[in-house]
């Protein structure tokens, strides 16, 4: 119920954000509706639904007591994982400023792969190598795309 | 003339390569995260004037519709729709590819596509004209009664439907606003960060809640957890007699309904996916199955996107409007070789006409021909382990964001909902209602203001044509239909 | 075994097709180099970028497109078409003003480049470029249904005068050129309209057709196929004189409004890049003006020519920057 209760919560704060942040926009009239009204509206909606599902879920909760399987697949190591892959991506993707497209993306694969259990950085390598390859040809040398360019290409 | 003639144009060597060449790009488009058939189509347009009316306009038709063929092998094999029209091809399909199944996936879902491109021809060559006119009894208050009743269909499309449905949709039309406000003037919600005002990408939000979430899960599990689908044998490759069975109903219900959605203008395939998902979701007689890998969830859908792919045509083939992107593209072409599309194209151009209506019938044949032999190749991909295969799909998840703009911007978007995604899955919130949500949200605040300012204040608007009313009865008779049936919607699950 | 067979013959089959439309592409390409090697600067030695700020296929897009292709050839080196859409304009701008002042970052201008500044969607504005030539101008058109009553643009005024906010005119979105358009209209003849903002993808014209709106206003290349089948009629045109596409068409001049306010697109480039390298881009770009092949183009697109070198091109946005600013502040749209 916790979770449940929580995550309900971080979705209000979010209808809350957009609802406050909407009211710096024009509101109109009804004939000339502004482009605050529709997000203010979905906003309150929103809000008003997160509500109810919190009233639901505490009058459920104290009826039923705490007794739900909480802790079932809390691994922290994979937990672990998880934030140093959004945070090695972060990194990498703020990077590309510098370093361009394919320099990071070949760093970027190459690390995932590590961190998902390849054992050799020789395979880690030939992965991203040949990932990065194969984007290359298709969407810089083929469709012309243009990314962000750095060092190297 | 007829079909036969129709056939004769467009079987011509010339024009058949034309048609091959163009079926071809348009099925790697439609593989290609990030890359749309517009974006393919407007690469292609200076090639289009060198071959010439008919065999250019053979071309571009070919990339558009086969790109729908191609969008959902992604989705399948790895989680990442290649096209906004195939996320909902993940929600089965993925399943069915870990069951070992990804064979049967994707030759059910080239079949599908084949059997809905090839009946929307038919369809579009029968109800063109009154088609278009009857698409064009639809104003603003209309779209907006649509969009509404659309928004309650749908929201039996995550696991337990009620209110924590309904919640994810108002979340996604909340997310939609972000960006240039859909009637034009004022960016919204950017921070005042210029590239944000391309506002959140669908294709980025897709990939990065279906893609870069299951990326992030699989890498939180337990290495020995996680290990790829046992071997896949060689007859396994294919669908079973019993899954055919299944299929093909989808796959005609799904034709129906893509075509006449497709006359809605905007995402109107990525529109029809949904709704013929929530339609098989709700008339199958395997209900337990679906969230787990139902095989019609996988052929509904992909002939509905094909369906509306064809049934947009109509607007632009009878009345020279183009409903889509992808088909302003097309329409461009046309303007390109000298082809006024409308009305006039018929009687102006009736080699390239029905030559590329002759060649739509060719394309599909060869669509079916080039997709299903891939199969094998493809579903072999399933058998690569997960710490080889997640980056390089991670990379290319990274790419079809960025390529889809141009724009780094949407890359930070994919990674977002990248992590949201993984949270959603922990915490047991379903992504599919959210993605309706960010898809229905342009029009349907778009159509609200519009009418607003239509009716220049008077509500009455809204249910002044029989349209609307209709809509408007439909949707309270399923609102009091959801409360009767199941009144524990309303609670927590 | 025969299924293996199959599969290697069709990824073959793939490789040879990819291959040729490679070719196909990388054709138009792969001409010319060198003939640059006798100028003083040595500009361009490497393909130049042109960022559109509208999506592919768009009417920007096409005209852009083949403005590239041509410039190119002149160049010596490909420009290649790269859309960053978004906010107007907005996000195209912000990335190209960004990029290193070296002509090697171009961007595919028009009024945009007012609009998107004034409604508050970037933090600067047209100085932040400086201008290298001006290209084209697109009239804006009025339309109706082909059975509407009014006989020419005087008798709808008139209808729209007696019936004040009767009238709805639809247009490309809220402080979009087309927009403006309409309300300039307003203010030379004193009719009202009720204004229907449709955003892009230029539906106002179906709409029209559905009859739930009276009139639109949009580029006349965007409604061809309508006009040439006879569904819709423009009572007129902007712009100084009439479009050869459409000779029938009168413009509002001619009809007594003193209306000619028209869609200008041309390149700029980053403000800060060297003379040199401008003066080398305004050579080119004026030799693609004078091109027959891209006269014809325009013609087709419902486009004028209208050439103006970098020095008046940047006058001339200045002065068009003052025009739409007061538009938009009446309309309510003017946010800095």
């Amino acid at each position: 119920m916790a979770k449940e209760i929580g995550s309900i919560l971080v979705i209000a704060g979010i209808g809350l954000f957009f609802m406050i942040y909407s009211l710096q926009y024009n509101l109109g009239s009804l004939e000339t509706p502004g482009e605050a009204v529709f997000p203010l509206l979905v906003a309150i909606a929103v809000i008003a639904m997160a509500g109810w599902l919190l009233f639901v879920n505490i009058l459920a909760g104290r009826n039923q007591r705490p007794s739900e399987k909480e802790e079932n697949n809390n691994n922290t190591n994979g937990t672990r994982k998880v934030v140093s892959l959004v945070v090695l991506n972060a990194f990498i993707l703020w990077g590309m400023k510098f370093l361009g497209f394919f320099t990071s993306s070949f760093i970027l694969v190459c690390l995932f792969c590590k961190l998902l259990g390849v054992k050799r950085w020789s395979q880690a390598i030939g992965v991203a190598l040949g990932a990065v390859l194969g984007a290359y040809l298709i969407f810089s040398f083929w469709l012309q795309v243009s990314f962000p360019k750095g060092l190297f290409i | 003339m007829s079909v036969l003639s129709a056939l004769e144009i467009a079987l011509t060597p010339y024009n058949l390569l034309a048609c091959f060449v163009g079926v071809l790009v348009g099925t790697l488009t439609g593989v290609l995260p990030g890359l749309g058939p517009a974006a393919a189509m407007a690469l292609l347009l200076p090639l289009t004037v060198k071959l010439g009316p008919t065999a250019g306009l053979i071309m571009l038709a070919g990339i558009y519709y086969g790109a729908m063929y191609g969008g959902s092998t992604t989705s399948i094999l790895v989680n990442v729709p290649g096209e906004p029209a195939s996320v909902v091809t993940c929600l089965e399909g993925y399943k069915l590819a870990q069951k070992g199944r990804a064979g049967a996936a994707l030759a059910v879902s080239a079949l599908g596509s084949f059997v809905a491109g090839t009946i929307g021809i038919v369809l579009l060559q029968l109800f063109a004209p009154p088609l278009a006119k009857a698409a064009l009894a639809f104003g603003p208050a209309e779209f907006f009664a649509l969009t509404v009743v659309g928004v309650i269909v749908l929201s039996n499309l995550s696991g337990k439907g009620g209110i924590k449905a309904f919640l994810m949709i108002a979340l996604g039309l909340l997310l939609s606003t972000v960006g240039l406000d859909p009637l034009g003037g004022v960016n919204r919600f950017t921070f005042n960060q210029p590239l944000a005002g391309t506002g959140l990408s669908f294709i980025a939000i897709a990939a990065g809640l279906f893609g870069v979430g299951e990326i992030l899960w699989l890498a939180s599990q337990p290495e020995e957890k996680i290990e790829p689908v046992a071997k896949v044998r060689l007859r396994d490759l294919y669908p079973t007699k019993e899954e055919i069975k299944r299929a093909l109903p989808s796959m005609f219900r799904g034709t129906l309904l893509g075509f006449l959605i497709g006359l809605i203008p905007g995402p109107s395939a990525t529109i029809a996916s949904f709704a013929s998902y929530s339609l098989e979701k709700s008339t199958s007689k395997h209900k337990e199955e679906f969230g787990n890998g139902a095989i019609e969830g996988v052929a509904g859908p992909e002939s509905a996107n094909n369906a509306a792919s064809v049934g947009a045509m109509i607007p632009l083939l009878s009345l020279g409007i183009p409903f889509s992107p992808a088909i302003a593209v097309l329409l461009s072409g046309m303007l390109l070789v000298g082809v006024t599309p409308g009305p006039l194209f018929l009687r102006e151009h009736p080699d390239a006409f029905w030559g590329v209506i002759g060649s739509m019938y060719i394309g599909n044949i060869m669509l079916l021909i080039l997709n299903l032999p891939l199969v094998g190749i493809w579903a072999s991909i399933t058998r690569i382990p997960y710490k080889y295969l997640m980056p390089v799909v991670l990379l290319f998840c990274i790419v079809g964001a960025y390529a889809d703009n141009n724009n780094i911007f949407d890359v930070w978007v994919m990674l977002a909902a990248g992590v949201a995604g993984y949270l959603m899955r922990k915490y047991e919130y379903d992504p599919a209602p959210l993605l309706i949500g960010l898809v229905m949200g342009p029009i349907m605040e778009r159509s609200l203001r519009q009418a607003l300012i239509m009716g220049r204040g008077d509500l009455a608007i809204f249910v002044a044509s029989p349209i609307s009313l209709a809509m408007y009865a439909m949707a309270l008779a399923l609102v009091v239909f959801m409360l009767v049936k199941k009144p524990r919607v309303m609670s927590a699950d | 075994m025969i299924k293996k067979f199959l599969a290697i013959l069709t990824a073959s089959i793939m490789l040879a097709g990819l291959g040729l439309v490679a070719a196909g592409c990388g054709g138009a390409q792969g001409s010319s180099n060198g003939k640059t090697q006798e100028q003083k600067i040595e500009f361009p030695t490497k393909p130049i970028e042109m960022t559109v700020l509208f999506a592919p296929g768009s009417g920007a897009d096409l005209l852009a497109r083949k403005v590239a292709e041509l410039a190119g050839k002149e160049l010596g080196q490909p420009i290649t078409v790269v859309n960053r859409t978004g906010a107007g304009g907005a996000v195209g701008y912000s990335y190209v003003k960004e990029q290193k002042p070296d002509g090697y970052s171009i961007v595919w201008n028009s009024n945009s480049i007012n609009t998107a500044y004034h409604a508050g969607n970037m933090n600067f504005n047209y100085t932040a470029f400086s201008g290298v030539a001006e290209l084209t101008t697109e009239p804006v058109s009025i339309a109706v249904k082909a059975d509407a009553p009014w006989k020419d643009i005087n008798e709808f005024i008139e209808y729209a005068k007696k019936n004040p906010g009767k009238v709805r005119i639809g247009n490309s979105g809220n402080g979009s050129f087309t927009h403006l358009v309409a309300v300039a209209l307003e203010n030379k003849t004193g009719a009202k309209f009720t204004h229907v903002p449709f955003g892009q993808g230029g539906l106002a014209i179906s709409s029209v057709l559905g009859g739930q709106i009276e009139a639109s206003s949009q580029l006349p290349a965007e409604i061809m196929s309508q006009v040439k089948a006879g569904q819709v009629r423009i009572l007129a045109i902007t712009g100084e004189e009439r479009l050869k596409i459409l000779p029938d068409v009168p413009t509002f001049k001619e009809k007594g409004i003193p209306l000619t306010l028209s869609l200008w697109r041309g390149i700029a480039v980053p403000a800060g890049t060297p003379e040199s390298v401008i003066k080398k881009l305004e050579e080119a770009f004026k030799k693609v003006a004078e091109n027959p092949e891209f006269k014809k183009f325009a013609e087709d697109m419902g486009a004028n020519i209208e050439f103006r070198g970098a020095k008046e091109f940047d006058q001339f946005i200045a002065e068009q920057d003052k025009e739409l600013a007061a538009l938009m502040e009446q309309v309510g749209m003017k946010k800095q």
